[in-house]
């Protein structure tokens, strides 16, 4: 670390510590620079780029770092009041919540358009399964023609959009089915936290073993999902009808290379499939000359060993005695 | 009564202490370089389309200090994640101890497969790569038979070949292999059985590595997401602390894509028909037969791997025909069988000797 950026870190820890007695003490305080407005300033400006292995890491440690001090700075801003069991479960299971929907959001990436258009929503079974994205889809599975009403051009034949409407419906039900579940492992947690809490040999005094906790709790209520055929069965529509909906955007992209005279992934897979069949027969072909090779040789050798082998010596003739 | 009490200056403490750790983890990352693995000297001795045979340099031992291990060892290592996991650490090593404990190995380094290999199936990797790799470390170690050692799904591939090639193989050495797909601890097979593969290789062609990444962080995700990161600024406080965990963060996600044709076929035999199980195990034009197997075999699995339970990998003794048949448990998890502390006071040792005193049998 720089003399420079020493003394710019050390100087923001010091205004962090100030303003959290401030928020104990009960003072009003101001926002202070955050953790990574500050990082990204100090980046900009030594123009020194870190690998992109600790970069990475850096940025998942540092939003993580922003959410463990937002939320310690709510419990300062109660001033010393303990929370009741119960709301304090709920403003826990809250802010982890955030936190793994955003995981959610991710692992389930979803589709372009529905991504877009989902961008600025929470990702809940409402959001898939209400509103007017939904009714147009509906529509558009059953009339395709409502694309492009009139004289409208539209670059989608009617099947293709027939297709990737019920696709998307589909789609929607698998992952509004799984974020159900994804509730349910929520609420599971919730309720084993409690009684976790309400044990008298639980002791809990920092925000971090609570962290820890509620993790144990999480993988346990997670694991009793998992191993039910309802989590699984959801698990694998949401992962199959995501594919799906990749898959038909592959094809409609592969029409319209195949319009304008490229040559399509169809293509090229077939081409790589013809290749690799070539390669396997050619391989067959080498081992069966090899193994012809091997025994032209080994008959090559039994024949030159029979060659320089001295000649059998005959038995003297008997003379015929009269 | 509530378990919790929290006291505001408490609080105020752990904040300061957390964020202090913060900026002393962004300090340490800004000391290092780019991460090194792999370090343990090696030469290549074979080279084929993507695949690389690796062969370790050990230093001579002073005669009659040790003994050695005549016949050489190969590894093969799974087709997800690289290698390297097997010399992540110059002093954590697997590999650099065996060498140190006289055994003389070699590694198959798999690469990493692109468009062209979409079409590369189970034969292609058992009854071939391998085959040759066996083949060259046959004839670069000048011996008629060699010692194999599988690790995880490299482990499956092991136990193909071995029952399908036995005069080629002296010992045999599984390592976290899952045999039985079906055992009902293993959620990784209950969430695979349900992803129509065929799909997945027509939309994807090759799979993804880090879609694989995926479905292993959603076994534990919480402990393996939040909780993880949030640990992170005690694991990079001082260089070594940190470089441990870097080097460990970058296996974790360098994941090859995994060549379609082959996932379709892994998926469908192993994960689906569980097809060691029921004897129904093919490999391209090759039956495979567990039972074929008749070489010492030493079966080594972790109590605490959540990938492949310790079920899955005994399943083994069932089903081959080795009267020396020894299963060797270790306290740990899928990984920490190969980079722990255990691995190189215990493991590694265990197997160095499992290998010496079976090299003159």
């Amino acid at each position: 670390m720089t003399d420079d950026f020493k003394a710019h870190t050390d100087s923001w820890l010091t205004e962090q510590i100030t303003r959290w007695q401030a928020l104990v003490s009960g003072t009003s305080t101001s926002q202070s620079e955050s953790w990574m407005d500050l990082i990204n300033k100090y980046q900009g400006a030594s123009q020194k780029d870190l690998p992109q292995q600790h970069a990475e890491l850096l940025n998942m440690v540092s939003s993580q770092s922003a959410r463990f001090t937002a939320f310690a700075e709510s419990l300062l801003q109660q001033q010393g009041k303990q929370p009741q069991i119960d709301s304090l479960i709920e403003k826990f299971q809250h802010y982890m919540h955030q936190q793994t929907t955003d995981m959610l959001s991710q692992q389930w990436n979803l589709p372009e358009p529905l991504a877009s258009l989902l961008k600025n929503q929470p990702l809940s079974k409402a959001t898939l399964t209400e509103g007017p994205l939904r009714e147009y889809l509906e529509k558009l599975a059953l009339n395709p023609e409502i694309a492009s009403p009139g004289t409208g051009h539209n670059p989608f034949s009617q099947i293709q959009i027939r297709d990737g409407a019920k696709a998307l419906l589909d789609y929607q039900n698998a992952l509004s089915d799984y974020i159900q579940q994804y509730e349910l492992i929520f609420s599971k947690t919730g309720e084993q936290l409690k009684q976790s809490l309400q044990q008298d040999d639980t002791s809990i005094d920092s925000i971090k073993q609570l962290h820890n906790l509620w993790v144990d709790c999480y993988e346990q209520a997670y694991a009793d999902t998992v191993f039910t055929d309802t989590y699984q069965e959801c698990h694998g529509r949401v992962s199959n009808t995501l594919m799906q909906v990749q898959k038909l955007a592959q094809e409609i992209r592969d029409s319209k290379l195949k319009e304008y005279g490229f040559v399509t992934q169809a293509e090229l897979n077939n081409t790589l499939k013809q290749q690799h069949k070539m390669r396997k027969q050619m391989r067959q072909q080498q081992t069966l000359i090899d193994n012809l090779q091997q025994q032209l040789q080994n008959l090559q050798q039994e024949l030159q060993q029979q060659l320089q082998a001295p000649p059998a010596q005959k038995s003297p003739r008997r003379k015929k005695t009269p | 009564m509530s378990g919790i009490q929290f006291d505001p200056e408490k609080i105020a403490q752990e904040l300061r202490e957390f964020n202090e750790k913060l900026v002393q983890s962004y300090g340490t990352l800004q000391t290092l370089s780019e991460i090194q693995v792999g370090q343990t000297p090696k030469e290549e001795i074979y080279s084929e389309d993507k695949l690389k045979l690796f062969h370790y340099l050990s230093e001579k031992p002073s005669r009659g200090k040790r003994n050695r291990c005549k016949t050489p060892l190969l590894i093969c290592y799974a087709l997800v994640n690289r290698p390297y996991m097997v010399d992540l650490d110059p002093q954590r090593s697997f590999v650099k101890r065996l060498l140190e404990l006289g055994i003389d190995v070699y590694l198959i380094d798999w690469g990493y497969p692109d468009t062209a290999d979409r079409y590369l199936d189970l034969d292609d990797y058992i009854n071939y790569y391998l085959n040759h790799c066996v083949d060259q470390v046959r004839q670069h170690s000048n011996h008629e038979q060699i010692n194999l050692l599988g690790i995880c799904q490299g482990g499956t591939f092991s136990l193909c070949y071995t029952a399908t090639q036995p005069h080629k193989i002296k010992n045999l050495i599984t390592m976290v292999t899952p045999v039985d797909f079906h055992t009902p601890d293993n959620m990784l097979s209950h969430l695979a059985r349900q992803i129509d593969v065929d799909l997945a290789v027509e939309t994807y062609g090759n799979i993804p590595g880090a879609m694989l990444n995926d479905a292993y962080n959603a076994l534990m995700p919480m402990r393996l997401g939040i909780q993880k990161n949030l640990n992170m600024p005690e694991q990079l406080l001082d260089q070594a602390k940190a470089l441990s965990f870097l080097r460990m963060e970058k296996w974790i996600y360098d994941s090859p894509d995994q060549a379609g044709e082959m996932f379709r076929e892994f998926i469908t035999c192993f994960f689906k028909q569980n097809s060691f199980m029921d004897d129904s195990t093919r490999i391209g034009d090759k039956a495979v037969h567990l039972s074929a197997i008749h070489q010492p075999l030493l079966n080594v699995y972790g109590s605490f791997d959540h990938l492949v339970p310790p079920a899955a990998s005994k399943a083994l003794a069932g089903k081959v025909s080795s009267k020396d048949y020894e299963e060797y448990e270790v306290r740990s998890g899928h990984i920490g069988v190969f980079v722990s502390g255990k691995s190189q006071q215990q493991v590694a040792p265990h197997i160095a000797q499992w290998l010496i005193s079976h090299d003159q049998k």
